[in-house]
């Protein structure tokens, strides 16, 4: 069983005693949950509403803390796209969710490092462990999510780690304008995608 | 073998270590250079294997205005994704191996990232009756992860069912940790802040 979007204390609890049991289970975290509390709701911004809803300080802290300990096994946006007339309009009307592919990494970069993370040599492993390995062995993938070595496919991410950048919904490739990022500055910027060898962006840009 | 999809990707820091060359000859990983390779200057960028992301909303089919395969994976790899599990709420509901064929297709054509379809547990996401788990394992698209998403199936006989369905193929049922029974009209976090705010909490 793997369990979905992991967001509070209480829920990382659970799966930490579920492994202590040797049952098997696994647990995903989204960014968001890692970085946004509840407090961005007093706003009414229905950019912000999303099923699990945003959590307290001390919720976010578990959930970083589940991550880097291994309790929780990945991360997952939960990149839910939503059109404006579904979601910019009052809150109790307003659909759940929030997109997510583009800023994940730049988050999850950003939770850990405040998290204490800052160690490159601790930081980029870990990324790699649960935002590719694990993730692509939950997803039965033989294909993705291997150590970058001889005979592994090309299947690579290049990161600029020291290119901060600010989010702008317009810019989005996503058809959702929801991100709760807009306007924040995000650490670490991706140059290259490449897929079995064929680079999918170049320069950040679609190849 | 060389040509478009070999290069020599100069000074990237795998994991973040030690600058290096990454050789790639024909789509693999290989130790030595191959011959016509492009050259790409990855000088202190770091490489990472590509990222893969195990719930995504591509709302294709059904709410292509929300969303496509093409939009959305493109998203996906500007994100540094080289796959995404494709969530099964869409309209049809990918419950049968025709509609998880037809989104995987969708993400082979578009070429972003690789589009592995989740397929639903229960037929429409209703939580009655099973879906077609076997067939839309041996489709092309190979489905391995099932999941009503948000709603969660709380027929302990109905999972029991499809739990043994999965042990066949290898496959895994990916559920929320809460009960909705709980959070009806929920619409936000419980606690101070709905309190303070006079929300269903
Ligand atoms: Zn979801």
């Amino acid at each position: 069983m793997h369990f979905c979007h992991v967001s509070t204390a209480g829920s990382v609890e659970l799966v930490r005693w579920a492994k202590s049991k040797g049952w098997n289970v696994t647990a995903e975290v989204t960014p968001h949950h890692l970085f946004l509390t509840d407090d961005l709701v007093a706003s009414y911004d229905p950019v912000f509403k999303v099923n699990p809803p945003l959590r307290t300080a001390d919720d976010v802290e578990a959930l970083r803390a589940g991550l880097v300990d291994g309790t929780i096994d990945a991360v997952a946006t939960d990149h839910a796209p939503h059109a404006l007339e579904d979601k910019e309009t009052e809150w109790a009307a307003a659909a759940f969710g929030m997109t997510g592919l583009e800023t994940a990494l730049a988050v999850v970069i950003a939770a850990l490092t405040e998290h204490g993370v800052d160690d490159p040599a601790a930081l980029w492993p870990l990324i790699a462990d649960r935002m590719s390995a694990r993730p692509a062995a939950i997803g039965r993938l033989s294909h993705q999510g291997q150590p970058l070595a001889a005979g592994a496919p090309a299947n690579l991410v290049l990161v600029d780690a020291a290119a901060a950048w600010t989010v702008d919904p317009a810019q989005s490739a996503s058809r959702g304008r929801n991100t709760p990022f807009a306007g924040r500055t995000l650490p670490a910027r991706v140059t290259a995608t490449f897929l079995r060898g064929r680079p999918t962006v170049l320069d950040g840009k679609p190849a | 073998m060389s040509g478009q999809n070999s290069w020599v990707l100069k000074g990237v820091r795998p994991l973040g270590g030690e600058p290096t060359t990454l050789f790639v000859d024909d789509g693999v990983l290989v130790d030595a250079e191959p011959s016509g390779a492009q050259s790409f200057d990855a000088d202190g960028l770091i490489a990472l294997p590509g990222l893969v992301d195990l719930h995504t909303h591509l709302r294709e089919p059904g709410r292509e205005d929300a969303e496509t395969v093409e939009t959305g994976t493109l998203a996906a790899a500007l994100g540094g994704f080289t796959a995404v599990h494709a969530m099964a709420n869409t309209e049809p509901v990918a419950d049968v191996a025709g509609v998880v064929e037809q989104v995987w297709r969708l993400g082979q054509d578009a070429g972003h990232c690789d589009v592995h379809p989740v397929g639903a547990v229960t037929v429409g996401l209703r939580g009655e009756q099973l879906a077609e788990l076997g067939a839309m394992a041996e489709s092309a698209a190979r489905v391995r992860v099932f999941s009503d998403d948000g709603k969660c199936v709380h027929d302990p006989m109905l999972m029991r069912r499809a739990l043994e369905y999965l042990r066949a193929f290898d496959g895994v049922i990916a559920q929320h940790a809460q009960d909705p029974r709980l959070t009806d009209g929920a619409q936000m976090n419980e606690g101070v802040q709905s309190a303070r705010l006079g929300l269903v909490g």
